[in-house]
């Protein structure tokens, strides 16, 4: 059999201001990078260059105009190059409406070309969600963005840490919010997304666990009756449907469980109930992955850190991680449509 | 060796129906903690059958009474109530008759505190079911307590590894959380934490408070809890002269407190702490109550029945209660 499929990623840039531009230069420095991946850079290159000289990684950048023109040899750092930065107008580790409209086109770019099959992926760096509203840009981070630019898909977030993959019905929205987000149809797109996603990442038959909303599961509805207004009926038709699903599970042990291996996925029902889990487990480096969009996209699980911006200093972890998530699944999604 | 110098800690065997005679003989046979010395109070039939259970050879002096108790400088003595009900052990479900003998166990050891007679109590695990005095039903423990020890203002603190957590809504809908929030409420748990602190010795405690919130309400995009409810409690602590931080995302909260940035962690709600400790990995967890006028712990675990008879269950939560209420007890 000939070599696995390397599939293209779009890698946006992010923030110039911060930490991103110097992660990815140490990013496509790294050889099992290069060997599950063909990666581009959607930024600009004058940046790419100066981050190139603060991390003192070997190589070379070079500007391109398409993701056609790419050589994808190793010590080439190839860049979509979008021009939109001036390097002696830029503060390194300060918040910059042009440095926020510059990672908004880089995201538009590498979406559009994920969405028209040029590339295979999308694998985001960090943004600054104040450059990008004082840009003029009013999102509330990356995934709504996306999901405008893809038309508008239902979408959840999940995070993948160590052996842990968390789920959340709702993220960005107070608790109240989040509580009257707890309904069956949301639940159940949250757990068709995730049994898809799961089997992207390589796992045949998937092993949901579904959390309760309430402390204890709300333990027979002492403590709060979703479970059984919502929680459970939709477990029982995902059942229906022929997912694997277990559930509703104490919150304060099913995440637990899941990183211990006893299942693939554990859906939370809301933004705290999964990332507390998520930074609890330890292990400082993750991947975010947006579920629902029409195209593959992972993410660095971190931020702009400003505070070691040009110092060459940044760990490229999460992004490695984010980029072998990102050619696993790509890899998997065609070998299952070609199942079909 | 002066042994009698050791604070003297009376300890109960919980809901006899459960695991706690067997934890209770693990930490003998496995050796109490070396800074006190523990009078067991219940049924000395119970405890020797408990022994028996787990092969264990009973060799602990026991006495009828406190006077006679009194005399003996053993590591481990018994004071036997002579309750009978050895045919409850280890029934593996809740059973009136074993939360009487439960609760008579725990009132018995609070009088022998409150007399000076002990220096502390740990009480076994039990079951808020079945809490009966005679005929008389008992929300919890603690009214228990606070009854006997006429103690109104009693209240229970949770000591988890090295940090100590308040939760303001535990046992409640999530739905109902946030209702509860409000600036006296998390002020409330706020002094009752610092209080807890300084009751367990810290000079100058750290505390921090979680938001309720991702995020931490984001400046009020994401809710505002933060900024109408929390924050006023935060800053008219901060009045009182009280070390408090916060509102901290509930996401990074513990990961700071564990790395030893705070001594305690006020919650919002149940699972805000529990999801966090269960993942770091946190067995012992005791559970100590401030505003009394006797040391009292217990460990934070239930009789779990499950375990109930098989052997298997764990002695670690319980020895750090009794470590607890001795470190406490050699402090007054």
């Amino acid at each position: 059999m000939s070599e696995e499929y390397k599939p293209l990623l779009a890698i946006t840039m992010g923030d110039a201001a911060g930490s991103g531009p110097e992660i990815i230069t140490k990013t496509l420095a790294d050889p099992e990078v290069r060997a599950v991946s063909r990666p581009v850079v959607v930024g600009d290159a004058t940046i790419m260059q100066a981050a190139l000289e603060i991390t003192g990684v070997p190589g070379e950048v070079k500007s391109i105009e398409k993701i056609s023109a790419a050589s994808f040899q190793d010590d080439i750092i190839e860049v979509i190059d979008l021009r939109n930065i001036q390097l002696d107008k830029l503060t390194r580790g300060r918040v910059d409406p042009v440095a926020g409209k510059a990672a908004y086109e880089y995201i538009k770019l590498a979406t559009e070309m994920t969405l028209a099959g040029e590339s295979d992926a999308i694998v985001t760096s960090a943004i600054n969600k104040e450059a990008l509203n004082k840009a003029g840009y009013h999102y509330d981070g990356h995934t709504q963005l996306l999901a405008e630019l893809c038309g508008g898909p239902e979408v959840a977030m999940m995070l993948v840490s160590g052996k842990l993959r968390v789920s959340h019905v709702s993220t960005h929205v107070s608790l109240l919010r989040a509580i009257e987000r707890v309904r069956p149809e949301r639940i159940l797109t949250v757990l068709r997304l995730t049994d898809e996603a799961v089997r992207q990442m390589g796992v045949a038959e998937p092993r949901l666990a579904v959390a309760g909303l309430n402390p204890h599961s709300g333990e027979g509805g002492l403590f709060g009756d979703e479970e059984i207004k919502y929680i459970t009926p939709t477990i029982e038709e995902a059942r229906r449907q022929g997912m694997n699903v277990t559930g509703p599970l104490p919150p304060d042990s099913v995440f637990l469980r899941t990183s211990e291996g006893q299942f693939d996925a554990a859906i939370a029902m809301y933004h705290d109930q999964g990332h507390i889990a998520v930074k609890m487990l330890g292990i400082t480096h993750g991947v975010n992955v947006t579920l629902g969009l029409p195209i593959i996209r992972t993410s660095v699980d971190h931020g702009t850190n400003f505070g070691k911006a040009g110092k060459g200093t940044a760990d490229p972890t999460s992004l490695i991680l984010s980029i072998k998530l990102a050619s696993v699944m790509c890899r998997n999604r065609r070998r299952l449509s070609r199942h079909d | 060796m002066i042994i009698k110098d050791k604070p003297l800690i009376a300890v109960t065997l919980g809901d006899i129906t459960g695991i706690g005679p067997e934890i209770l003989v693990k930490v003998v046979v496995e050796g109490a903690p070396d800074n006190c010395r523990l009078l067991v109070v219940g049924d000395a039939q119970v405890l020797r059958s408990s022994f028996d259970a787990l092969g264990a050879r009973f060799n602990l002096p026991v006495f009828r009474s406190i006077e006679e108790a009194a005399t003996s400088n053993a590591p481990v003595a018994v004071l036997d109530l002579a309750q009978g009900g050895k045919e409850l052990l280890a029934l593996a479900r809740p059973h009136p008759e074993a939360g009487r003998m439960a609760a008579e166990a725990l009132v018995r050891a609070v009088e022998l505190a409150a007399d000076g007679r002990v220096d502390g109590v740990v009480f076994g695990p039990l079951v808020k079911e079945t809490l009966y005095l005679g005929e008389k039903k008992y929300n919890d423990e603690t009214q228990i307590l606070r009854e006997r020890l006429r103690a109104p203002e009693m209240k229970a603190v949770a000591k988890i590894g090295a940090i100590f957590r308040v939760t303001i809504a535990e046992h409640v809908p999530l739905s109902k959380v946030p209702g509860l929030i409000t600036p006296q409420s998390v002020l409330n748990a706020i002094e009752l934490l610092h209080e807890a602190l300084l009751f367990y010795g810290l000079k100058s405690p750290r505390i921090a408070v979680a938001a309720l919130n991702p995020h931490a309400g984001e400046g009020g995009m994401v809710g505002r809890e933060e900024i109408d409810q929390i924050n006023p409690a935060i800053q008219a602590a901060k009045a009182k002269g009280i070390d408090v931080s916060g509102p901290i995302p509930a996401d990074t909260v513990y990961v700071r407190a564990f790395k030893g940035q705070f001594d305690g962690v006020v919650n919002m709600y149940h699972d805000q702490a529990n999801i966090a400790l269960k993942m770091a990995g946190f067995g012992e967890i005791v559970i100590l109550f401030v505003r009394s006028p006797v040391i009292i712990t217990t460990p934070s675990h239930g009789p779990a029945y499950g375990k109930a008879g098989k052997g298997t269950a764990d002695p670690n939560n319980l020895r750090a209660a009794i470590e607890v209420a001795a470190s406490l007890a050699q402090r007054k």
